[in-house]
């Protein structure tokens, strides 16, 4: 009997790592509201850098319009962070410091290779440099994301994403 | 010529006109796809991009410049602010300086108005550096620097505007640059698409004409092809009959030979004919070769014909006379015609009427077993000559001194079946170069005679009765000279009456033609008896049926009453041959002048 409570621990211990999200030490760098299931406070799912920073790492070498030469990027993938919360939306309204907002399909960052950075040329992004978060596509390896489209997804000094579910 | 020439260079100009379109075609093609391909380079639309982006960063540093002045200006001398605070604001405001300052957008920005925007950029950012100094000491609680980062942030404000409305400015002229540039290249695609068009349009037109030419190129080829396998079965055919034409006197020209050589005594030919026979077979072997040569250059629209001035019965008797000894192998009498109104000089191609002539007489000796082969040459009831060909077609006129002759030769012989006549009226064509296979229906004489009856633009006709005979005649222009030469008087027997004993009714007729030239009067007949009531100056016995009796009783009295006898019967009247002047076949006018003279000298003298 003893034996049962084994795999039901093991079934509890998995559910509380699915949902659990942990409450940032740091300033909070984004607030995730919308469509997801796990939150750690009153306006949503809060991070800090170092919750962020904890998500698997995923790097895109590319120039762009905003920066001179070639620079890495580094960041977290939007599967892993909305998987984290167990989001339902396909759609997430991203905004920045100065309240600019766009629209970026979730499949962006799944067929596109698009991720959120935190880091350039190994050095944390500061808001001077467009950060703390900045939404970065391959444009060097990917010609599809050569165009205005997604030249406007591309928003940085990232604060705040919310994800919704349309229609379309 | 001149229209195959002309043919020629048009197609030689459509050829190189092809190619022009062609080329220009491809040129056209690729300048329009560089063309397209510079105007739709993705640099451009990065220019754009870029240009939209330094306007949208400008405006996004107003904003932020506003929202820290916002910020500072929300605080008091006892607000507690943070180091974190402060920066974040101060960082978010200079990241809108450096967007401005680096990257392509600062690459830009630093062409602009003669560098005016870039200088004012770096004013705006020594400005917000100073602003720095500001913010450390707020940091470190002073908040009197709160009011002098205020007014330090209100004197930048004025070169905030500036710096937007420049861009703004700048801006529009790109848009308007591009909007034009835009237009322009729009202008240049649809110049360059409309020739684009108008070359294809030509091409498919050529296309189509050198299908339709392709087409007609393929429907003559197969005509020649078809030509050129009814020219070889021709020429099959053509060798078979000189083969058959030139076999016989060439048999002749070898047995005569070998008589000659043997010194055969069963020849039928005695050792004085033969020679002459080897002539007469090598003369009938040079015309033959003459004739199929004249043939072939009619096929091949070589011959021509060359007319000169000759004396028209002259010539005609004496290729009469060269067929002697033809006719008198098949005991064949021959009489010639020529009636006197016609002139006596007359221009033709004798060459061609000598085988006209010869050719119509061969074909009547050919089909003639027994009985006379009359030869008569009259002016014909034409008036013009054919302009080419068949007879329905339009006859031209050639000038007051082109007249028309006509030379028939009526047989007593087998006739033609009525079917080979049939073919011969029904087949306009056999007068044509084309069809070949005359030769087949007519032989070698006939074939010729068409022909050349074609090329002289005569006209050739004919009746025939099976087992009765044929009449061949033929119409054929001749030219009058301006002035006719000197002739020796005609002969004239005025007051003469002549009685014609010949069983051969059209011989008869024909000689009593001959006669009437001499002013002579004649009675026709086949018998030989019942004339002993009439008076004639002249007998002239000829083939009959009479006893010989009869005709001798005849004979003696003319001879008793002294009217000269013309005799060609072949029957030996022994004891009166001296009350006969023979007279020998073929029957030419000048031969019978002859005779009369020499019977008539009497009269003539008086």
């Amino acid at each position: 009997m003893r034996f049962l409570y084994i795999p039901l621990a093991l079934i509890l211990s998995f559910s509380s790592a699915l949902y659990a999200l942990d409450t940032p030490t740091g300033r909070t760098i984004l607030t995730v509201t919308g469509a997801i299931k796990t939150t750690n406070s009153d306006q949503g799912a809060i991070f800090d850098m170092a919750m962020l920073n904890a998500l698997p790492r995923h790097s895109v070498a590319t120039h762009n319009l905003w920066t001179e030469g070639l620079n890495t990027y580094e960041g977290f993938a939007a599967a892993d962070l909305l998987k984290l919360l167990g989001n339902k939306g396909n759609v997430l309204q991203v905004t920045a410091l100065n309240d600019y907002m766009t629209e970026i399909p979730v499949s962006d960052f799944i067929e596109q290779g698009a991720i959120f950075a935190t880091h350039q040329n190994g050095k944390r992004m500061s808001v001077r440099n467009l950060g703390p978060m900045m939404v970065i596509y391959p444009f060097d390896s990917n010609e599809n994301v050569r165009s205005d489209i997604y030249y406007s997804r591309s928003i940085w000094q990232i604060k705040h994403i919310k994800s919704i579910i349309t229609t379309e | 010529m001149r229209l195959s020439w002309k043919r020629t260079w048009l197609i030689n100009l459509n050829k190189w006109f092809i190619y022009t379109v062609f080329t220009l075609l491809i040129c056209l093609c690729t300048a329009l796809l560089g063309f397209i391909a510079y105007i739709g380079d993705t640099s451009h639309n990065n220019d754009r991009r870029v240009f939209e982006s330094s306007v949208w960063n400008a405006l996004q540093l107003q904003v932020q410049s506003y929202r820290f002045i916002n910020y500072f200006s929300s605080l008091d001398s006892s607000s507690a602010v943070t180091h974190d605070d402060i920066s974040f604001e101060y960082e978010l405001l200079m990241s809108r300086i450096d967007l401005l300052r680096k990257g392509e957008i600062g690459e830009l920005i630093r062409e602009f108005d003669d560098a005016r925007i870039i200088k004012l950029l770096n004013v705006i950012n020594g400005e917000l550096e100073l602003v720095s100094f500001d913010i450390a000491k707020i940091e470190e609680g002073d908040n009197s620097y709160i009011e002098k980062l205020l007014v330090r942030m209100n004197r930048i404000e004025p070169n905030i505007n500036e710096l937007i409305s420049l861009i703004n400015k700048d801006n529009t002229e790109y848009i308007n640059t591009k909007f034009l540039e835009h237009q322009t290249n729009l202008t240049t695609i649809e110049v360059l698409s409309g020739i684009l068009a108008t070359c294809l349009l030509l091409l498919c037109f050529f296309s189509m004409k050198a299908l339709s030419e392709l087409r007609a190129a393929f429907v003559i080829n197969k005509r020649l092809q078809s030509g050129i396998e009814t020219i070889h079965e021709n020429k099959t055919n053509m060798t078979t009959h000189v083969l058959h034409e030139m076999r016989h006197p060439i048999n002749a020209i070898l047995a005569a030979t070998k008589a000659l050589r043997n010194k055969d005594e069963a020849s039928p030919l005695t050792k004085a004919e033969l020679p002459n026979h080897i002539e007469e077979s090598g003369q009938q072997l040079l015309n033959t070769v003459n004739m199929f040569s004249d043939l072939s250059e009619i096929n091949i629209q070589k011959l021509s014909l060359s007319p000169y001035l000759e004396h028209l019965r002259n010539r005609v008797e004496t290729y009469i006379d060269t067929l002697e000894h033809q006719l008198a192998r098949k005991n064949l009498l021959c009489s010639v015609y020529v009636d006197p109104s016609l002139p006596t000089y007359v221009s033709l191609d004798f060459n061609r009427v000598k085988a006209i002539v010869i050719g119509l007489v061969q074909n009547a000796i050919s089909h003639t077993v027994k009985g006379s082969i009359c030869i008569q040459i009259r002016p014909s009831s034409l008036t013009t000559p054919l302009l080419s060909g068949p007879m329905q077609e339009d006859r031209i006129t050639r000038g007051s001194d082109t007249r028309m002759l006509q030379i028939a030769v009526k047989d007593t012989g087998l006739g033609m079946p009525s079917q080979l006549q049939n073919d011969l009226r029904t087949m306009p064509s056999l007068r044509r170069k084309e069809d070949e296979d005359i030769l087949d229906k007519v032989g070698l004489n006939l074939s010729l005679c068409f022909k050349l009856v074609e090329l002289m633009k005569g006209e050739i006709q004919f009746t025939s009765v099976e087992g009765e005979g044929s009449e061949f005649w033929v119409d054929i222009p001749y030219n009058l000279p301006e002035k006719q030469p000197e002739q020796p008087t005609q002969l004239k027997l005025s007051n003469t009456r002549a009685l014609i004993i010949e069983e051969d009714q059209q011989l008869r007729e024909v000689i009593a033609q001959q006669l009437a030239i001499f002013d002579i009067n004649t009675s026709l007949s086949s018998e030989c008896t019942g004339h002993n009531n009439q008076q004639y100056d002249l007998i002239i016995l000829g083939r009959t049926d009479c006893y010989e009796g009869d005709l001798l009783e005849a004979i003696n009295q003319w001879h008793t009453e002294a009217t000269p006898i013309i005799n060609y019967q072949s029957k030996v009247f022994k004891g009166i041959e001296a009350a006969l002047t023979p007279i020998t076949f073929p029957l030419l006018q000048s031969k019978l002048e002859e005779t009369l003279t020499h019977l008539f000298k009497h009269k003539i003298a008086e």
